[in-house]
Formats: structure tokens, C-alpha cells, sequence
């Protein structure tokens, strides 16, 4: 081991000393290289560098003196340059501004020269009655003053003096072609002073003459339609066509579509041009015209106004604002349209709208002559849209048919409303409305119906009455009858009517019984009152109204449209307020009658003292006055009320008066023998007259059922037979009818009311004081 | 006047139109016949009073009117009602069938359920008879009635009529009593009435 360490460290220190002897060397190379390099160093820099540098700086110094001056030059330049421009400038714009307004001079010259040409051009033709020529050099004229107007510049005094030339020119123009239009269209018209009516319409006449045919030229451009022209360049056509159409729409149109008698007659003479003039038509007796002859007359009018005035097509200027190509006879169209198309459906075919539904079919007729008479204007060029309010009216014939209708409906009911109420008719329980057939709304109800009717019979083997659920005999108002079939008619169009229609009349229906409801009462109001009569008759007239109410609509209601077959159509609503309204109106009369009874016992000195003679009298009157006004009541109601009403209503004022006497009778303190005879006897003619009163029925021998039923329709009836007996009755006779409180004095008398008519009656006497113990 | 009287029995006679209700009581109570008797209109009321052994009842006997138009009136002559005369016409056996509506008229107004039934067959003078004697027996029983065929216009049973139905009513406890009974309680006298209505027990034998 040791060698190999020893072998290390000797071959290193030899290493060693090897290397280092390489390096130094190396060395010493290298300070050879760094004195040569530090030597050529110092000799670059001290005689190659300075002397470059000195020469360097004196130059720079050159520069600067150079640039300096540089400095001083271009300023000196720019001043001076700059001057010179300015005034170049100024001197240009002046040249300019000379020049336009050099320009300008020579336009308006241009102008005003054209002004000046247009003017003498003008003149000339106006002379020569080229008025077309003379309308269109005004209107270079007037563009001239315009051009001249877009320069406010200067030369204003002049200007306004062009334009008032121009003014007073065209002013003359139009008047020239006023007074040529005037000659050419003739109107003649009758007075302002005279009344307006068919003969003054008679004298209207238009003569429209040929002026220009006297030149004899060839081809002659007719005065009238270069008037026409040049009127339309000067824009005043629209405002003489509107003048004209109003002088022809008053006194010429529509006079012919109001009077069926008045027809336009058309001459051509050489010499006189053509004449429109009105004439009357003897044989006409119609109040109307039909459709067809006011289109016929309306466009003879308009034919010859066509091929005589408004053939010329003008291109026309409306107030500088162009319109375009547009024929005079659209103009005219346009201004009377609307006015006439009016005036054709309120004086014409308001009245030709059909009243019932079998006359509508026919009604197409009038639907395509409308459409002719549309197409004709048409092909005038007087209408230009399609279908016009005209048209659509005539169209529209279902809606107006309805509404007509529904007018005429109302109409027709309150005419019936407000007629006399006292013409009756009778009615019986098989009295039926005049239903209409309809058809049978299906099959399914049928069946059901049949069913129902067989369980009926196996439920039960009597049958109700034919009559049950029927109106009991009694008298109406033939007016309400009729009132009845008017609204049944009415119901029978709307069932063959279209929706819209069908509404309409089923609501006016309605409307008809509304009205009833409102006006009857307040119409009649004071004589319903008054007259029992009446009053009954108006009970009735409600009840049958709101029986036929109560299924009326049912009847129709399948065989109306939609909402209506739903359910709205009905009327039974309408039953409860009719019912009370009858109701009330009766009820009214019989408290009248009631106070009027009351009023007339009351003069009875409540029945005292009859043996004096005078009260006898008074009280015999007052009972004779009773029955007697009764007796009337009666009479009037006879045949008129149902009879069980009848029966009522009777039975109710008898029942009154007696329950009056009683009361009356009740309260007596004393009764003598005789004041008890006397009593008797009034009280007993009560009992036999009374039920007298009862006849409800027109055969007399029929009656005597309900007088025998008086005790059924007068309550206290039997409290008065009591009470009569009791009168004339001895205490024994008394105590038998009280029978222990089981005979019928018992019944209508309390034990203390018996007592006090038995103290009034009879003597104090012990066979009384027996008596009274009876009655427990 | 009638002191003696034991009570007042209030007797209704009831059935169809022309049976000859009337008849029987003018029978009975004037023993007189009208054979042109016209129909009653409402009501009519008679008061006959009737020994019955020994006992005197003093009868308010109300005639009520068989045509339909007049039976609005009739519930009121029900009141109170103790004994009740059904009248049939033998010769017409429509007025038997009819019965079974005035048994229910009866019970539906009558105000107490112990009132006396007598079911009277009328006119057995006539030939011509629709009804059968057994058969008005069978149909009282049914209905726990009196029964007797009767003619008005010979008399025959008219009198025994009124005396079993007065003499079945006085059997019956508490029906003609009660009220007196009835009467006292609402007096407050209650020990005194309850001996009578006692002593009126007993003395049926």
C-alpha cells in the first residue's frame, strides 16, 4: 500500500514542476504582446487624433456663421412674400363679386324680358280669344315673376308692380272666361222668392250652346272646352265646377230623385246647343220614385253634361300644386257624389227597402240596377272607386229590412198601446194563438215526449183537463190581441231571417212588450182609474200577455240562430212583472170602489136609533146605494173578468161592506124592538140582494151556481146570517144556535159578543140573566 | 130551558151530494119529509135534544153540504165534532165508493181520534139498490163504525140512527165529558173534574 501512495505523490510533484514551467513561459509571451499593443496606442491617439480634431472645431464654427445668415434671409423673404399675397386675394374677390352679380343683372334682364313677351303674347291671344294660348303665356308670365321672386335681392317696386300686372291680367282673364262660360252654360232658375216645391223646379233649365260652330271652321277647338282649359291652367276650374255642381245638384238632381213626377228632357238645336230642361209628368201619382227610373233620369243628366261639357281632358293645376291628368267629368264625380249618393238613399231607396221577407228576394232587382247605374258612372269616369256607400246600402237591404221593420214593429205596437182599450174580444180556454207550423225541431225530442206521455198514463188513468193550464174565458183588448199577433208576425220573420236580422227582430219583440209594460199604465193611467171597467179589461190584457209570454219563446226558440236557440230567447222574465203589473192595476180599482162602499155606508149614522124615521131613511139609502153600486160593479165586469176572479173580487166588496155593518151593528149599546126590526129588514135585503150581485156569466140562468156560492167568496157571509138571526131571534132561539158553544153562533161569535148583543137586545129581565149563564 | 140536559153533543152529518143528509135530519128532527128537498147550500144546523136512558143530550146537529164547491167551508164544522153520521145512497154505489174520501176528510180535520162513527145506507125504500146490506156491514166494521140502513122518507131507522150513535158516544169514556173536564182543568180546578170524569166512567155499565 505504501508504495502506491509514495507512487502518487512523486508523480505529482513532478507534475508540477513540469506545469509550471509551461506557464511562465506563457507569460512572458503575453507581456511582449501587451507592450507592443500599449505603444501603437499612445503613438494613434498623440499624432494621428489631435490635429483632426482642431480642424474639426474650426469648422464647426464656420457652420454657424453660415446658418445665421441662412436665419436672416428667410425671414427677410417671408415678410415680403406674404404682403403681396394679401392684397392678391382681396383683389380677386372683388373681381368675383362684379361678375355674379353681372350674372344676376342679365337673368332678371332674361326674365323680365320673358315677363314682358309672355304679357304682350298674352294680350294678343286674349284678343284673339285664344284663351289657351292666353292662360298658358300668363303662366310663363307668372313663372317669370316667380324666377324674379327667388332674388330678394333688390329691385322690390319693381317687382310688386309685375305682380300686381300679373294680378290685374289674370283677373281679366278669368273674368273673360267668367263672362265666355256664362254665355256657353245657361242656367235658368227659378226665383229665390218662390216657394220651393215641385213648380218652381219646373222652370229650372241648362242650356249648354256651341258657340264656336259659327266660325264654321273645320276643326274647330270648341270655345267651351278651351274656357274649360284654361281655366283649369289658372286653377280657377275646380272653383267654377264647384259653383256648377251645386247649382245642378239643388235644382236639377235632386229634385228629380224627390219627385217622382218631374223628368229631364234633352233638345239639340243648331243654334241653341243643347237644353236640359225639367217638365212635369202628369200620370205619375207615386210618392216615390223607384230606384230605377231616378238612375234612368239621373243618367240621361249626366250623359249629356258628359258628351256636351266635360269631355276635354285637362291637365290641371290646382293652386301650383299639380294633380295630374285628371278628367273634368272625375272632378265633377267627386264633388257631387257624395252629396247625391245620400240624397238617392234617403229619398229613394230608404223607401224601396221591402216590409216583409217575401218582397226581399225580389229586392235583387234593385241590388243589380244600383250596380248598373254604378257601372255607367263608372264608364262616365264620374266614379273612380269600386263599391261606394250607394251600393253598399243597396246591399246592405237585410240590415235596413230589419231595421225598417223593427221601426215599423214599434211603430205598430204603440199605435196599438195608446188606442182605445174598451174593444174587447173573448177569450176562451180552447182559444189558441195563431202559432206558425214550424218544422219539428228533431226527432230525439219526439221520442222523449212520447215516453213521457206513456208513463203518465201508467202512473195515472185520470187525465188532467184539456183546459187545465189554459187562460180562463175573459175579454181583452182587441188591441192587445192584435199586439199579440203583431209580436207572433214579427217572431215568424226573424225565424226565416238571416243572424244579424233575426236578432234584431227578436229584440224588438221583446222591446214591444217592454213597452207595454211602460206606456199602457202611464197612458191609461187616469181612466183605468176612473173606469172599473177598464180596469178589469187591462187585468186581463196582462195575464194573456204573460201567459202566451210563458212560451213563446220556447216556440220559437229552436228555429232562431245561435245565441238565440241557446236559451236567450225567451220570455219568461217578463211573466212576473206583467202578472204584477195586472195585478196592481185591479187591486187599484178595487180599493177605489172599496172606499167608495165605505164612504157610502158611512151615511148610515152607524145604524142607530132606526125608529126615528129620518136615520131609518138615511141608513135604508145608504144599504139601497150599497147593493146598488155593487149591482154595477157587476154588470160591468160581467162576461169581462174570469169568472173566478169575478167571484173574488165581488165577494171581496160585499164582504167589506157587510164586515162594516157588522161592526157597526156590534157596536150598538140598545137595541129596541123596533130599531131591531128595522135592522133586520136592512140587514135582510143585504142577504137577498146580495148574492144577486153575483153574475159572472152573460147567460143569466147560468149565474145562480155562484150566488149560491156566496158564502165562499164573502167571508163574514155566515157571520152575518148569524148575526140576522140573532136579531130577530127570542133568548131561547139564541141559546140553541150558541148551543154550548157548539152551534154556529159559537163559530162566529166570542161568548162576550153574544152576551153584549143579548144585553142590547132584550130587557134586563132573569130569563135574560138565564140566558147569559148559557153562554160560557 | 134545558137545565135538565146531561150534555150537548155536537153531531155532523157528512157525505156525498143528494144522499139525503137533510132528509134525515128533518126526519129526525121535524119527523117531516120534502121529496123535493133542494140541496143544502153550506150548512145548515139544527138542535134537537134526545132522552136516552133517562139521560136527556141536548144535539147541535150540523147538516154540512155533500156538493164539491162547498167542502172550502167544511174543515171549520169539523171542530169539536163528537159524532158523526156518514150518509150513503143504496141506490147508488157511487156515494158507497165515496166513502173512503170523507173517512179521510174526517180524520184529517176532525180534533179528537175517539170521535163516533155511524155509517148510515139511506133510502132502502127504493128498489133499485146498488149496495148490498152486508156490504155497508163490512165496510163499518172495517172502519170501526155503527152501521144501520135507514129511509128518510119511510122513517125506517132514522130515529134508531141518532139514539145508538148518542148512546155509543155517552158510552164512550171521556169523549162528551172530556171537554168538561177540559173546562174545569183550565178553571184549575183539576181534583173536582177528574171525580166527575170519574163518576161519567162508572155509570156505563
Amino acid at each position: 500500500m505504501a508504495s502506491f501512495v509514495t507512487d502518487v505523490l512523486a508523480s505529482s510533484g513532478k507534475l508540477e514542476k513540469e506545469d509550471l514551467s509551461g506557464k511562465i513561459s506563457k507569460m512572458s509571451r503575453k507581456v511582449e504582446d501587451t507592450k507592443e499593443e500599449v505603444c501603437d496606442m499612445i503613438n494613434k491617439r498623440y499624432t494621428d487624433f489631435l490635429p483632426s480634431l482642431q480642424g474639426s472645431e474650426e469648422l464647426m464654427v464656420q457652420v454657424d456663421e453660415v446658418s445665421k445668415e441662412m436665419d436672416v434671409l428667410k425671414n427677410c423673404i417671408e415678410t415680403e412674400v406674404q404682403q403681396n399675397i394679401h392684397v392678391a386675394v382681396a383683389e380677386y374677390a372683388k373681381l368675383k363679386q362684379q361678375l355674379e352679380k353681372n350674372t344676376i343683372i342679365i337673368t332678371m334682364l332674361g326674365h323680365l324680358k320673358e315677363f314682358h313677351n309672355a304679357m304682350e303674347e298674352f294680350n294678343k291671344a286674349l284678343v284673339d280669344k285664344k284663351y289657351v294660348d292666353a292662360a298658358n303665356q300668363l303662366e310663363r308670365a307668372r313663372a317669370s315673376v316667380d324666377s324674379l321672386k327667388g332674388w330678394k335681392t333688390s329691385q322690390l317696386p319693381l317687382l310688386s308692380a309685375l305682380r300686381s300686372e300679373l294680378t290685374v291680367q289674370r283677373e281679366n282673364l278669368i273674368y273673360h272666361l267668367g263672362d265666355e262660360w256664362k254665355g256657353l252654360v245657361i242656367w235658368r232658375l227659378p226665383s229665390s222668392k218662390e216657394p220651393a216645391g215641385l213648380k218652381s223646379f219646373l222652370k229650372v233649365e241648362l242650356n249648354l250652346s256651341h258657340a264656336s260652330s259659327k266660325d264654321g271652321e273645320t276643326t274647330p277647338p270648341p270655345l267651351l272646352r278651351c274656357v274649360l282649359q284654361a281655366l283649369a291652367i289658372q286653377g280657377d276650374l275646380q272653383h267654377k265646377i264647384k259653383l256648377f255642381s251645386q247649382v245642378l245638384l239643388k235644382t236639377m238632381l235632386k229634385p228629380l230623385v224627390m219627385y217622382p213626377s218631374l223628368c229631364v228632357r234633352v233638345t239639340e238645336q243648331q243654334s241653341e246647343g243643347t237644353t236640359l230642361a225639367l217638365h212635369c209628368l202628369e200620370e205619375s201619382t207615386e210618392e216615390r220614385s223607384t230606384p230605377s227610373q231616378v238612375y234612368s233620369k239621373l243618367l240621361l243628366v249626366l250623359k249629356t253634361l258628359h258628351t256636351h261639357l266635360l269631355v276635354c281632358k285637362c291637365v290641371c293645376y290646382f293652386s301650383d300644386v299639380s294633380i295630374g291628368d285628371k278628367k273634368l267629368s272625375a272632378i265633377l264625380g267627386e264633388l257631387i257624389w257624395e252629396e247625391i249618393s245620400q240624397c238617392i238613399i234617403h229619398e229613394c231607396l230608404l223607401y224601396s227597402i221591402p216590409t216583409n221577407s217575401s218582397q226581399l228576394e225580389k229586392y235583387n232587382t234593385v241590388i243589380k240596377e244600383t250596380e248598373e247605374f254604378e257601372k255607367s258612372l263608372k264608364e262616365l269616369e264620374f266614379l273612380q272607386g269600386d263599391s261606394t256607400d250607394l251600393l253598399k246600402y243597396a246591399r246592405d237591404v237585410n240590415c235596413h229590412f230589419a231595421s225598417k221593420k223593427c221601426k215599423d214593429v214599434i211603430v205598430a205596437a204603440r199605435k196599438l198601446m195608446t188606442s182605445k182599450m174598451h174593444n174587447t174580444v173573448k177569450i176562451t180556454p180552447d182559444y189558441k194563438l195563431r202559432l206558425p207550423k214550424l218544422p219539428a225541431p228533431g226527432s230525439e225530442v219526439k221520442v222523449k215526449q212520447e215516453t213521457t206521455k206513456e208513463e203518465l198514463i201508467m202512473e195515472n188513468t185520470k187525465q188532467l183537463s184539456a183546459w187545465s193550464l189554459c187562460l180562463p174565458a175573459c175579454r181583452i183588448s182587441e188591441s192587445v190581441q192584435q199586439l199579440m199577433e203583431l209580436a207572433l208576425n214579427t217572431l215568424c220573420e226573424a225565424v226565416g231571417s238571416s243572424t244579424q236580422c233575426a236578432l234584431q227582430l227578436f229584440f224588438t219583440v221583446r222591446n214591444i212588450f217592454q213597452l207595454f209594460y211602460d206606456v199602457v199604465p202611464t197612458y191609461h193611467k187616469e181612466n183605468l182609474l176612473k173606469f172599473p171597467h177598464l180596469a178589469a179589461i187591462q187585468h186581463n190584457n196582462c195575464m194573456y200577455l204573460a201567459h202566451h209570454l210563458l212560451t213563446l219563446g220556447h216556440h220559437f226558440r229552436a228555429h232562431l240562430p245561435q245565441p238565440l236557440s241557446e236559451g236567450v230567447a225567451t220570455f219568461v222574465d217578463m211573466v212576473p212583472g206583467f202578472r204584477k203589473l195586472g195585478a196592481q192595476c185591479f187591486l187599484a180599482q178595487m180599493n177605489v170602489q172599496r172606499a167608495e162602499l165605505l164612504e157610502r155606508l158611512s151615511t148610515a149614522h152607524n145604524f142607530c136609533n132606526l125608529d126615528d124615521e129620518d136615520n131609518y131613511i138615511a141608513a135604508s139609502k145608504a144599504v139601497r146605494q150599497v147593493i146598488h153600486q155593487l149591482k154595477q160593479l157587476g154588470t160591468v165586469w160581467q162576461d169581462v173578468l174570469p169568472v173566478s176572479i169575478y167571484c173574488k173580487a165581488m165577494g171581496n166588496l160585499l164582504n167589506t161592506a157587510i164586515t162594516e155593518v157588522i161592526a157597526k151593528i156590534m157596536m150598538l149599546e140598545d137595541i129596541s124592538s123596533e130599531d131591531g126590526e128595522h135592522l133586520h129588514t136592512l140587514c135582510q135585503t143585504i142577504i137577498e140582494e146580495g148574492p144577486l150581485v153575483f153574475i159572472p156569466l152573460a147567460e143569466e140562468n147560468k149565474n145562480k151556481k155562484y150566488q149560491e156560492e156566496v158564502p165562499l167568496y164573502v167571508k163574514k157571509w155566515s157571520t152575518f146570517k148569524e148575526l140576522v138571526i140573532v136579531l130577530r131571534a127570542n133568548l131561547q132561539e139564541i141559546v140553541d144556535r150558541w148551543a154550548d158553544g157548539k152551534g154556529p153562533l159559537a163559530v162566529e161569535f166570542s161568548s162576550s159578543e153574544v152576551k153584549n148583543l143579548i144585553r142590547a137586545l132584550f130587557q134586563n129581565t132573569e130569563r135574560r140573566a138565564v140566558a147569559l149563564t148559557k153562554i160560557k | 130551558m134545558d137545565d135538565d140536559v146531561l150534555t150537548t153533543l155536537k153531531l155532523l152529518i157528512i157525505g156525498e151530494s143528494g144522499v139525503g143528509k137533510s132528509s134525515l135530519l128533518l126526519r129526525f128532527t121535524e119527523d117531516t119529509f120534502d121529496p123535493e128537498q133542494s140541496a143544502t147550500i153550506g150548512v145548515d144546523f139544527k138542535v134537537k135534544t134526545l132522552a136516552i136512558d133517562g139521560n136527556r143530550a141536548k144535539l147541535a146537529i150540523w147538516d154540512t153540504a155533500g156538493q164539491e164547491r162547498f167542502r172550502t167551508l167544511t174543515p171549520s164544522y169539523y171542530r169539536g165534532a163528537q159524532g158523526v153520521i156518514l150518509v150513503y145512497d143504496v141506490t147508488k154505489r157511487d156515494t158507497f165508493m165515496k166513502l173512503e174520501n170523507w173517512l179521510n176528510e174526517l180524520e184529517t180535520y176532525t180534533t179528537r181520534n175517539d170521535i163516533v162513527k155511524m155509517l148510515v145506507g139511506n133510502k132502502i125504500d127504493k128498489d133499485d139498490h146498488e149496495v148490498d146490506r152486508n156490504e155497508g156491514l163490512k165496510f163499518a166494521r172495517k172502519h170501526s163504525m155503527l152501521f144501520i140502513e135507514a129511509s128518510a122518507k119511510t122513517k125506517d131507522g132514522v130515529q134508531c140512527a141518532f139514539e145508538e150513535l148518542v148512546e155509543k158516544i155517552l158510552q164512550t169514556p171521556g169523549l162528551w165529558e172530556s171537554e168538561n173536564q177540559g173546562q174545569k182543568l183550565r178553571l184549575g180546578d183539576q181534583e173536582q173534574g177528574g171525580g166527575r170524569a170519574c163518576g161519567g166512567y162508572c155509570s156505563i155499565p
